[in-house]
């Protein structure tokens, strides 16, 4: 067994030694396809946080209700609520359970007022998109329900939150699109340097067909090539976002949108790109290997 | 995986190959070798010599009537089956296939690795294989300081890791100058009268008629004549 392994693991350190010059370009180009892929996912991540610690969660709307409306009139307003195109969620939010939130938030938990609750029960609205047509129409037909607040009874950061969702919008397509066509280029070249590595080994591969090795054993050493091309650019990759983000704290100090993000997790981003890396690396030189390590 | 008592090792029976749509591999042949026998396949080339030696190899996949190996028809042997069924014979490559980069009893050792052997067997086996084929004094050679003869005897001496009953060689002799290649027939030879299988497919024909063996005939795909039999085979 420990003799089998060793010869798979020597056969396949030679097949990783045989090509490096195409090796280096597998590697090169999964690090810096993974390294934009996380990076953008780690921006999208960092500004939605942002955007939900700064202002009313990104799609809702708050919408107060008149003071002395009652429970019944309420549960009407709420339903009418829902029935308006363009709104995913209505959840009410009684003055008893926000007040002390509030409180708690000013940092006056002890503060009492003697004259009772001094705001309003409120709904909380989620939107199912965020198009300024949408906002408009359901704000307006929400001014409209006789139990909303007449006086800025709808209250929502139009415009801010517009950009962010704009902004994350963004960051999804361009990372969609970047990320795809260098993620399939990082497989073409791992594909083409296992196919390459496959043309240089031509003869080792035949004298093994010739003695009867199994399918396993001659396909082992590349696709070990293939995981550690993979799992090495994973690494840089994870490596390089980390000294991004540090480079971006220090640099962006005014806008702290990665503040709001825990700190970066270093060793868990890194084995996660490895990980990541190995395994696409794995499948890329399967599909690789499926034609010519064919029993001839 | 090979073992006949009473039954043909190798039976053809009205085999047709067909490389794509007008070339014919084989037309209709259909031959027996017992175990134990030395059968020299010959023929100019593109008469079918080595699509024989090709199927029951499997390197030929696709053919119609029935090519059996030790009763087992062949085409029952999937591409998973292929590996196992290489390790029953020896194979001979006509260009030695031997690797440049390593010493000759690292070829050896590299092939005995890759079935599965340890480090031990292949201690053990190596020398053994090597004075068998009687290149033992050139182990720490590389191919390209062997002769034509030494490097044929190494890649016979690979053939035998897996002590085989049955050893198939595709024009052993075709590199070779006549003194070499009647060196290699004699190694040949004598692995057969150690109980070996060999089928040889060859158009040497002066080295041929001198061993005295068994010898097929083909022409384009046929067989026209087989000496076990005489001359009633000709078409």
């Amino acid at each position: 067994m420990f003799d089998k392994f060793e010869f798979l693991l020597g056969e396949s350190i030679r097949v990783f030694r045989r090509n490096s010059s195409m090796s280096f370009a597998a590697i090169s180009t999964v690090a810096i396809s993974m390294f934009l892929l996380g990076g953008i996912l780690y921006a999208y991540l960092a500004i939605s946080n942002y955007a939900q610690k700064q202002f009313p969660t990104q799609f809702t709307m708050e919408v107060f209700i008149k003071s002395g409306t009652g429970t019944p009139e309420i549960r009407r307003t709420a339903q009418q609520m829902r029935e308006i195109p363009g709104v995913s969620k209505v959840v009410l939010i009684p003055k008893e359970r926000a007040y002390p939130k509030l409180l708690k938030e000013m940092n006056m938990p002890e503060f009492r007022e003697e004259e009772g609750i001094p705001i309003q029960d409120k709904f909380q609205v989620t939107l199912s998109d965020l198009s300024e047509e949408t906002s408009a129409v359901v704000s307006s037909q929400m001014q409209q329900l006789p139990t909303v607040d007449s006086d800025n009874g709808i209250k929502y950061l139009e415009s801010e939150q517009r950009f962010i969702d704009q902004l994350l919008r963004l960051l999804r397509v361009l990372g969609g699109i970047v990320g795809f066509l260098l993620f399939i280029t990082a497989g073409v070249l791992i594909h083409n340097a296992i196919r390459l590595t496959i043309v240089s080994r031509r003869l080792e591969i035949r004298v093994m067909q010739l003695v009867g090795a199994s399918r396993f054993t001659i396909q082992v050493p590349f696709l070990f090539e293939g995981s550690v091309q993979g799992a090495i650019g994973g690494v840089f990759s994870g490596l390089l976002l980390y000294m991004t983000y540090n480079l971006l704290g220090q640099a962006i100090t005014g806008f702290d949108v990665f503040g709001t993000m825990p700190d970066f997790p270093v060793w868990p981003v890194v084995g996660l790109m490895t990980g990541v890396g190995a395994l696409y690396g794995f499948i890329s030189s399967l599909v690789a290997l499926s034609a010519p390590l064919r029993y001839r | 995986m090979i073992d006949t008592p009473n039954s043909p090792l190798i039976q053809f029976d009205n085999v047709e190959v067909r490389y794509g749509k007008i070339v014919y591999g084989l037309r209709g042949v259909s031959l027996c070798v017992e175990p134990g026998e030395f059968v020299f396949f010959v023929g100019k080339t593109g008469a079918g010599k080595s699509t024989v030696l090709k199927l029951l190899t499997r390197e030929v996949r696709d053919y119609t009537g029935s090519v059996k190996l030790a009763g087992k028809e062949m085409n029952t042997y999937k591409d998973r089956h292929i590996s196992r069924l290489r390790r029953t014979m020896g194979i001979v490559p006509q260009d030695f296939a031997l690797l440049p980069r390593k010493r000759v009893w690292e070829n050896l050792a590299y092939a005995m690795r890759a079935v599965g052997h340890s480090r031990k067997e292949v201690r053990n086996r190596v020398p053994e294989i090597l004075q068998q084929v009687k290149v033992g004094h050139r182990a720490d050679a590389y191919p390209n300081e062997l002769s034509g003869g030494e490097q044929q005897r190494v890649a016979i001496g690979r053939a035998l890791i897996n002590r085989p009953p049955l050893l198939l060689a595709d024009e052993p002799t075709g590199n070779l100058d006549p003194e070499h290649s009647w060196e290699i027939m004699e190694l040949l030879s004598e692995l057969n009268q150690a109980g070996t299988t060999v089928l040889v497919a060859s158009h040497d024909m002066m080295v041929i008629h001198r061993m005295g063996k068994r010898i097929i005939t083909l022409d384009q795909g046929r067989v026209t004549n087989d000496s076990a039999i005489g001359e009633a085979v000709l078409v």
